[in-house]
């Protein structure tokens, strides 16, 4: 509580934080499309196009440049407009004496469980890189049984029972039925397959 | 016109293209009743299945996985308030306090005949409407065309909620950005690919709506942990109630169904705006127009506040198809998808298609309305048993979603680098979702990007590189003038209170 009334934060979360996250976004699309004209000078034009009207630059100066534009809008138009700062500041002086009030947004704020996402992220970069050398079936059951285990998942036997036959089936499927060559994978030739 | 409806309820009637309608619908209304999961993830789920199809064929697929998807949606959104789709959302303001008075059979058979009513209609409009502008449309010039993308990207900006007009904005610009890596369409010079091999193609268009629409709603549902299934377990446990309506029921919503189909389905031409928009204008003009007690039970569980929605929304799918068919020009996010998967079928949809393919044009038309057919005689009985469907458990569902999206994009290339690349863009995704960023104008920008590009070098090479195209020929200055107002008045309207003051929060 005592940090949550620290005096420059003070009462102001509730708009502002929406606001700071606009100017943020918009100061990262603002550097995203310098980059990207920068970078779009690099791009190679055939010596008999330099006197066209219209070259392979063209487009991309042009997106720079409305992404430029936007993006200095919208750093114009974030700020904390009037209407919420006289709001943040009758907040302040409630808060003088509202001590029990609690902060607006922090209770309400649903929990994000960013830690399960990034191990997702990571079981699906980590498929990607398996789906060669462990070929499709192996690849893909581990892949299902580790997503099924992040999301909490225990039982061993349902583990095994909701990956193996699904993608046994979904292979039987795709090379037999498709007929859609899926690479064995090294494992397989290792293991002394064809 | 009669001989292409024929030549199309031929196509359309063949045993296989019969089946695809069946399993669209069928898929659709599975998917998009899924939380979190919409027609574009739906669409772009079934895209990696149709590539060895014939275009008609996965066209009507897709049609019917596009109703079957918004249906869906209506389903959880009465059932477990949780519209799976943002057109459904107006659904539930009286479809679920229906539910929970017992009365969820009626208020699901309701939303069911709504849907095919005002997808009948639509489909009958859009009969004679595509037509009438393929013809109008086969003048257009290349500056006519990119002066009709500009008007159709920053329409869906412009239609965006409130104070997101400047983010929708920035997201069309962010996809043509990424739509510019690769090589380039007209002279095959590499752009931005930081001679990296698996650029030199570009993003695909798949990698990218699978990537921001499918993975990234389905991880953010592990993100945001709702507890739908356990709702969906007691919604679905206590049977439904019955489907019947009353004769005077039908009578009292029958006017409703009419306003709101012809509603929706110019809201649906209109490009940029959908679904989501219909419904609600529908919503708000039957409200509107009820008198006394028939006023008072919006919100509360009135069958007219459930049929207006429902009929726009299905009638805005019909009509959204308008632009795309004749033009070429996607007015929604899920057209986009569906312009992507017909330009990878080998079919560039604008008014030569009509002249073209005009078997892919009436099948297509046709099929729609053997989708509503079908979604009306098949997924209303079917609908207690898909909606158990619901209750599986997250566990496994999203590991499986994660699994097809990633599956779908790999069988297309055999590209591992693809999977990387996926998955940085959907993380990408979550973050710019989070902090308010829609993702529809990201995918347009993307799928126009190429066109675009190729109607401005055209139109400046006939010009001899001076803009003055934009004003010359009173087709695109029109265009030109439309677009200007569609995109000043949002923005005005959005700097505006700032200065003023004491003006009360945002309007409509």
């Amino acid at each position: 509580m005592e940090v949550w009334r620290a005096p420059d934060a003070r009462g102001k979360q509730g708009m502002s934080h929406a606001m700071t996250t606009d100017r943020v976004s918009a100061l990262v699309f603002l550097a995203f499309s310098i980059a990207y004209g920068v970078l779009a000078t690099e791009i190679p034009v055939p010596p008999f196009m330099s006197s066209e009207p219209f070259t392979p630059r063209t487009m991309p100066y042009a997106l720079s440049a409305l992404g430029i534009a936007l993006a200095l809008a919208m750093l114009a138009t974030s700020g904390p407009p009037r209407r919420a700062r006289t709001e943040a500041r009758a907040a302040e002086d409630l808060g003088a004496d509202a001590e029990a009030a609690p902060p607006p947004e922090k209770p309400k704020a649903p929990e994000m469980r960013w830690g399960k996402v990034l191990i997702l992220a990571a079981v699906m970069c980590l498929y990607g890189l398996t789906l060669k050398p462990l070929g499709f079936i192996v690849s893909t059951s581990l892949f299902l049984i580790a997503g099924y285990l992040v999301l909490g998942e225990r039982r061993v036997w349902i583990l095994l029972a909701a990956s193996i036959p699904i993608v046994v089936a979904f292979w039987a499927l795709l090379t037999q039925l498709l007929g859609i060559y899926l690479d064995p994978g090294a494992l397989f030739s290792w293991l002394g397959g064809r | 016109m009669l001989e292409g409806i024929l030549s199309g309820a031929a196509t359309a009637f063949t045993p296989i293209n019969l089946m695809m309608v069946f399993v669209g619908c069928f898929a659709g209304t599975f998917i998009g009743m899924l939380p979190g999961l919409g027609p574009i993830s739906a669409i772009a789920l079934m895209i990696p299945i149709t590539y060895g199809f014939d275009p008609a064929s996965g066209m009507i697929l897709m049609a019917g996985v596009y109703y079957g998807a918004i249906f869906g949606g209506s389903t959880s959104s009465i059932l477990i308030n949780a519209p799976g789709v943002a057109g459904t959302v107006a659904t539930a303001f009286d479809g679920y306090p229906l539910a929970r008075q017992g009365f969820a059979g009626k208020a699901l058979a309701t939303a069911a005949y709504c849907s095919f009513a005002g997808g009948t209609i639509a489909a009958i409009l859009l009969l004679i409407a595509a037509p009438a502008l393929a013809q109008v449309s086969l003048s257009f010039q290349s500056a006519d065309y990119f002066a009709l993308m500009v008007l159709g990207l920053t329409a869906v900006s412009a239609f965006a909620a409130p104070g997101q007009v400047l983010k929708a904005l920035i997201m069309t610009v962010l996809g043509l950005m990424l739509s510019t890596i690769g090589t380039d369409p007209a002279i095959g010079i590499q752009r931005f690919t930081f001679g990296r091999l698996d650029l030199i193609d570009g993003i695909s268009f798949l990698l990218l709506a699978m990537a921001t629409f499918a993975l990234s709603e389905a991880l953010m549902s592990v993100l945001r942990e709702d507890k739908i299934s356990d709702e969906a377990r007691a919604a679905t446990k206590g049977g439904i109630g019955s489907l019947r309506l009353k004769a005077s029921e039908v009578k009292s919503i029958a006017p409703t169904v009419g306003r709101s189909s012809i509603i929706g389905f110019f809201i649906g031409v209109l490009p940029g705006a959908g679904a989501t928009i219909a419904s609600f204008l529908a919503y708000g003009m039957e409200r509107n127009i009820a008198r006394g007690k028939e006023r008072e039970k919006f919100g509360k569980g009135s069958l007219k506040g459930l049929a207006a929605p429902e009929t726009a929304n299905n009638a805005a799918c019909s009509g959204s198809f308008v632009p795309l068919l004749t033009l070429g020009i996607p007015g929604s996010g899920t057209t986009a998808i569906m312009l992507g998967a017909l330009i990878s079928y080998g079919v560039q949809p604008g008014p030569r298609l009509f002249v073209d393919a005009p078997q892919v044009f009436w099948s297509v038309i046709v099929s729609m309305y053997i989708g509503n057919i079908i979604l009306l005689v098949l997924n209303l009985p079917l609908i207690p048993y898909i909606a158990r469907l619901l209750a599986v458990p997250k566990q496994f569902l999203v590991p499986l979603i994660l699994f097809f999206s990633l599956i779908g994009v790999y069988l297309v290339s055999f590209n591992t680098f693809d999977i990387q690349m996926m998955v940085f863009f959907a993380l990408g995704a979550i973050v710019l979702r989070l902090v308010g960023f829609p993702m529809a104008p990201l995918i347009l920008g993307f799928i126009l990007g190429d066109l675009m590009e190729d109607n401005l070098r055209r139109a400046l090479s006939i010009s001899d590189g001076s803009i003055s195209f934009l004003w010359e020929r009173p087709i695109t200055l029109t265009i030109m003038i439309l677009t200007a107002i569609i995109v000043l008045v949002p923005l005005i309207k959005a700097i505006r209170p700032r200065y003023a003051g004491e003006t009360a929060g945002e309007g409509g």
